[in-house]
């Protein structure tokens, strides 16, 4: 078709003009480049991030509802119990699940290691003794005879602190977690403290009915490795305090306590096949009879938090693209008219010597689409080379900034308040590893994207600048140009 | 037969004025016209209403018994009639060369060799191959004038339209553009149509028509 020559030769014999908008385009095209390809790795990395790592899903008591539910309805919120647990698991959706039983004793054999003994606080000792609402706050600091925490998992796979290292055992063994002796397993800490070896026997009794007694044979010593910031920190929550006992003793403790007791000391955690089975998975649960008072809830914010910044990163690049977009759409418009119009004698010319509307439309939509796909090539070239470097440095400034947040907040708990923070102690602290490296791919999608994107901006703009041009005949055009 | 036809026609640019009023003209083919009047008279805005340019305020015009005002003047102007126009109308970034092969590309015409056939065209106007291929505004208005009547002749339209064709040029390039145009109507029988202040065109031509303040005065000398 002759058109697409003229617009090549038009083109070509209008450098001038046509480089300055080709630069124009090109600089809109480095920055929506630039701002699409860091959105998309972006999420591709938080993606891939969460794929990766198996939801963990937990069904919590919610409070809330339960301070409003009327006596009757308190009534109707049956708590999960251990068989309901495994009647969850039991799911097409459920790749693996575990819960732990959670229990608490006393004895007059042992002290608990106390908070003080491994760390001096001459404060708080003081405000301990004085202050009256405090105590009732805090469990006690002094040592003696608090309760200790008995801990049990369904699938020992998953002591997460034995997994990873943070416990060790250092003398004699871990015990079988099916085993239905009286056997335990306690820190070195708490070895130390009251002289114990492996063999040594500790009776503990009940700390609701003293009547209820138990005789345990010490099998395995561990050392925590935890820094003191990372524990608890206090008491019973001390983590040198916690006793490992197998699955069936810690039942037999439970089911000597009252219910209230033993639906607390379970915690069941769920993982799926698939994590966008999650939604499925609540129904069938709801259906086998979860009470509303329950709430199904993920770790993904824990998982995802590493990320924050390449999120916040990609959320901030999303709008930067959208602002990039609507400014390009209507520099280009501008750009266009203005061109058109400086082209007027042009198009009257061509009309008059019989050229059609559609013709003219064609040629000028071609010319803009020579101009832009070479801005395109160039600004894509360039913006794919500029990307990595501008994302290093953006998350260069975002990691600092997130790092100083998070030292900031574990400095306001001062690690006292994390007691309340049972499931995780101290997750805050935890040595969070920072993705800091955020690898930019430029996918052919991105950059075909780029190109419908640019093509869709310059044809609409071309469209509503011809319009505007051609409602004329010819004669007006060439009488009125100026 | 004729192939133009003009009957009372009526036009006017703002709506109050008549330009042109009451014309009736007929044109016919292996003739030349004269539109002679004094500036202002309304000879270009004839031209362009028979070019399809403009459209009758009143009355009609048919170019082979079709009114002009039913059909597709695109398809019109780029097919049946060439216009030589006053100020040219060249498009400023193409060379001599590629204005006459353009208007050889828009019309229907099946014509081999453009090329070849653009510069034969030139060189009857006197238009060179090293000033073909220059774009038409490193040209004189002479040879610009000259330039626009090659492209009028390019895809050998049945009428020629011609606003003073010769009004840049001197007698030597006036005489030959005047044989030019009148071998056409005489030896290709092609109806041509020139608008002119020039005594030797009107001399030259077969029929004259007189136009004032818009109004005919048929007259032959
Ligand atoms: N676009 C326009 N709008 C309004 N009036 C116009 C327009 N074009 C021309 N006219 C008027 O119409 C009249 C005829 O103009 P036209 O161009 O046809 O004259 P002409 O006979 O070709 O003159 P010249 O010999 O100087 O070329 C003039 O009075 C002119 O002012
Ligand atoms: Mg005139």
């Amino acid at each position: 078709m002759y058109i697409f020559k003229y617009a090549y030769l038009s083109v070509t014999r209008n450098k001038g003009r046509n480089i300055l908008i080709g630069l124009i385009i090109m600089a809109i095209t480095i920055s929506a480049c630039i701002a699409l390809t860091i959105n998309k790795s972006g999420e591709n990395l938080v993606n891939t991030y969460i794929n990766s790592n198996k939801l963990e899903i937990t069904f919590n008591m919610d409070t809330g509802i339960y301070r409003n539910a009327t006596d009757e309805e308190k009534e109707t919120y049956t708590p999960i119990t251990i068989e309901d647990v495994i009647n969850y698991g039991d799911s097409s959706y459920v790749s693996d699940y575990y819960y732990t039983l959670t229990s608490s004793l006393e004895s007059d054999d042992i002290e608990t290691v106390s908070y003080d003994e491994m760390f001096q606080m001459p404060d708080d000792r003081e405000t301990d003794s004085t202050s009256s609402t405090d105590t009732s706050n805090r469990p006690s600091f002094g040592g003696g005879t608090t309760g200790f925490s008995f801990v049990a998992y369904s699938n020992q796979g998953y002591n997460e602190n034995f997994v990873d290292g943070t416990n060790k055992i250092t003398s004699g063994e871990m015990f079988d977690n099916d085993s239905t002796e009286n056997v335990v397993v306690i820190s070195s800490d708490l070895a130390d403290e009251n002289n114990l070896e492996v063999g040594d026997t500790i009776t503990f009794y009940s700390s609701t009915d003293d009547t209820i007694t138990y005789e345990f044979t010490v099998v395995g010593i561990y050392e925590d490795s935890s820094t003191i910031e990372s524990t608890s920190g206090m008491g019973q929550n001390n983590s040198r305090n916690t006793i490992y006992i197998p699955l069936s003793i810690a039942k037999t403790i439970l089911a000597n306590e009252d219910d209230s007791v033993t639906n607390k000391g379970l915690s069941a955690k769920f993982y799926l096949n698939n994590n966008d089975d999650l939604d499925a998975f609540e129904t069938e649960v709801r259906e086998k009879g979860l009470s509303d008072v329950y709430t199904v809830s993920t770790n993904e914010d824990e998982i995802t938090s590493t990320l924050e910044h390449i999120k916040n990163m990609s959320k901030f690049s999303k709008s930067f693209l959208i602002v990039v977009l609507i400014i390009g759409a209507i520099i280009l418009s501008i750009i266009n008219i203005l061109n058109i119009r400086e082209r007027k004698y042009e198009i009257g010319v061509s009309r008059a010597i019989g050229m059609t509307k559609s013709k003219i439309t064609l040629q000028l939509v071609a010319e803009m689409m020579i101009v832009s796909l070479a801005a395109l090539i160039v600004g894509t070239t360039i913006g794919v080379a500029t990307s990595q470097p501008i994302t290093n440095s953006i998350l260069a400034s975002e990691i600092s900034s997130y790092q100083t947040e998070s030292t900031q907040i574990s400095e306001n708990f001062g690690g006292k308040n994390f007691g309340t923070n049972t499931q995780r102690g101290g997750s805050f602290t935890k040595n969070i590893d920072y993705v800091d490296s955020l690898k930019v791919t430029v996918s052919a999608i991105t950059i075909l994207q780029l190109f419908l994107i640019s093509i869709f901006l310059t044809t609409v703009s071309g469209i509503i600048a011809i319009t505007f041009i051609n409602q004329y005949e010819p004669n007006k055009i060439l009488q009125n140009r100026t | 037969m004729s192939i133009i036809k003009i009957e009372e026609l009526y036009f006017t640019y703002d709506g109050s004025k008549y330009v042109l009023q009451k014309i009736n003209m007929e044109f016919e083919k292996g003739i030349t016209y004269g539109v002679f009047g004094k500036s202002g008279a309304g000879k270009s805005t004839l031209l362009s209403l028979i070019a399809g340019l403009e459209v009758a305020s009143k009355g009609k015009i048919s170019y082979l018994n079709k009114d002009l005002s039913k059909i597709n003047r695109d398809k019109y102007r780029c097919n049946e009639i060439g216009v030589i126009f006053q100020s040219f109308n060249l498009l400023p970034h193409l060379t001599a060369l590629e204005n006459v092969i353009l208007s050889m590309d828009i019309s229907d015409l099946n014509v081999k060799d453009r090329e070849k056939k653009a510069h034969q065209l030139l060189n009857k106007v006197g238009i060179d191959e090293t000033k073909a291929s220059r774009r038409v505004l490193q040209l004189s208005g002479g040879e610009q004038q000259r330039v626009s009547i090659a492209r009028a002749l390019a895809y050998d339209s049945e009428v020629i339209l011609a606003d003073e064709p010769t009004g840049n040029l001197d007698k030597d390039n006036e005489e030959e553009i005047i044989n030019l145009l009148s071998d056409l109507a005489h030896k290709e029988n092609k109806c041509v149509i020139i608008i002119s202040h020039s005594h030797n065109v009107k001399e030259a031509v077969d029929t004259v028509y007189y136009l004032e303040n818009g109004k005919l005065k048929e007259s032959k000398d």
